[in-house]
């Protein structure tokens, strides 16, 4: 596991106690794409990031509906909590740590 | 014997991070937390903090680097035990460290002999309790451990509120320490750090 993989898992169970705690700012769709990605992007290894069709087939992903995913995916962009890649290929996406 | 000494390797920039970590949240804790302690009178102050965050500090090591944080652990107690609470280098000295450095992954032994998955695979937990949860267990085995070594020294009336010390302040130290780092990585986010 590298450093990127480490700081990665520890952001997201921070994520997961901000929430638990009640101090996250973000929605619940926002939340489990944040969590989602946090657990695909340390399994990944193409540089970090990962296919949204990916991210919807994660089981804390599986449920949202569609038009909610994706609002939720372009709001978290918006924020820079996701960046896209370089050449702005679609559908892929990275959790900015 | 070769594969699993190699587990336990460890890089300068590992070695450092744990290190310095765990000596900087000693030194919080000497020199913020016991002044306080003191003052209020409590009479186990000698003997255990009410706000232990190294104890946070050892557990997160060892859930991020695993075997690699043990040696760094290890040097960090040596470096921060004599200097900071048993005040000479003893037999009794090194027991504690050692009781210190090894009741974390035993903790992590100890629930995955029980078949509890707390690895990053397991997505139907949340981490940062069964961190929490390792991190009480973790402080049982401290306690025993530093209550049976330091047995002689110790009024006997004083026995179960130490331990009742240990305890909540390894606990808490854990639950603090993740939330200073919840906290920083906000105010990170806010300022655009």
């Amino acid at each position: 596991m590298n450093n990127l993989e480490r700081y990665a898992q520890l952001r997201s169970i921070l994520r997961d106690m901000e929430e638990d705690i009640g101090l996250s700012d973000n929605t619940f769709a926002e939340k489990n794409i944040i969590s989602a990605l946090a657990q695909l992007q340390a399994a990944e290894s193409s540089k970090g990031f990962v296919a949204s069709r990916e991210i919807k087939a994660h089981k804390l992903c599986s449920n949202i509906p569609n038009p909610s995913f994706f609002r939720a995916l372009k709001q978290l962009v918006e924020t820079g909590l996701l960046t896209l890649p370089a050449n702005r290929k679609k559908g892929l996406y990275r959790l900015e740590v | 014997m070769l594969a699993i000494s190699r587990r336990f390797f460890f890089t300068k920039n590992i070695f450092a991070v744990v290190f310095i970590a765990f000596c900087a949240s000693y030194f919080f804790v000497e020199f913020l937390v016991f002044p306080v302690q003191m003052a209020v009178g409590s009479p186990q102050t000698t003997y255990a903090s009410l706000l232990f965050l190294p104890h946070g500090m050892r557990v997160l090591s060892i859930w991020l680097y695993k075997e690699r944080a043990v040696i760094p652990l290890f040097c960090g107690h040596l470096f921060v035990y004599p200097l900071f609470w048993l005040g000479e280098f003893s037999l009794t000295a090194l027991a504690l460290v050692l009781v210190g450095t090894f009741c974390v992954p035993m903790a992590f032994v100890l629930v995955d002999w029980i078949g509890f998955d707390v690895s990053v695979r397991n997505t139907k937990i949340k981490h940062w309790r069964s961190i929490l949860m390792v991190g009480f267990i973790a402080s049982i085995i401290n306690s025993l451990g530093n209550s049976l070594i330091l047995s002689p020294h110790i009024e006997p009336s004083l026995h179960l509120s130490i331990l009742a010390t240990y305890l909540v302040g390894d606990t808490l130290g854990v639950f603090s320490l993740l939330l200073i780092l919840l906290l920083s990585f906000r105010l990170a986010r806010k300022y655009g750090v």
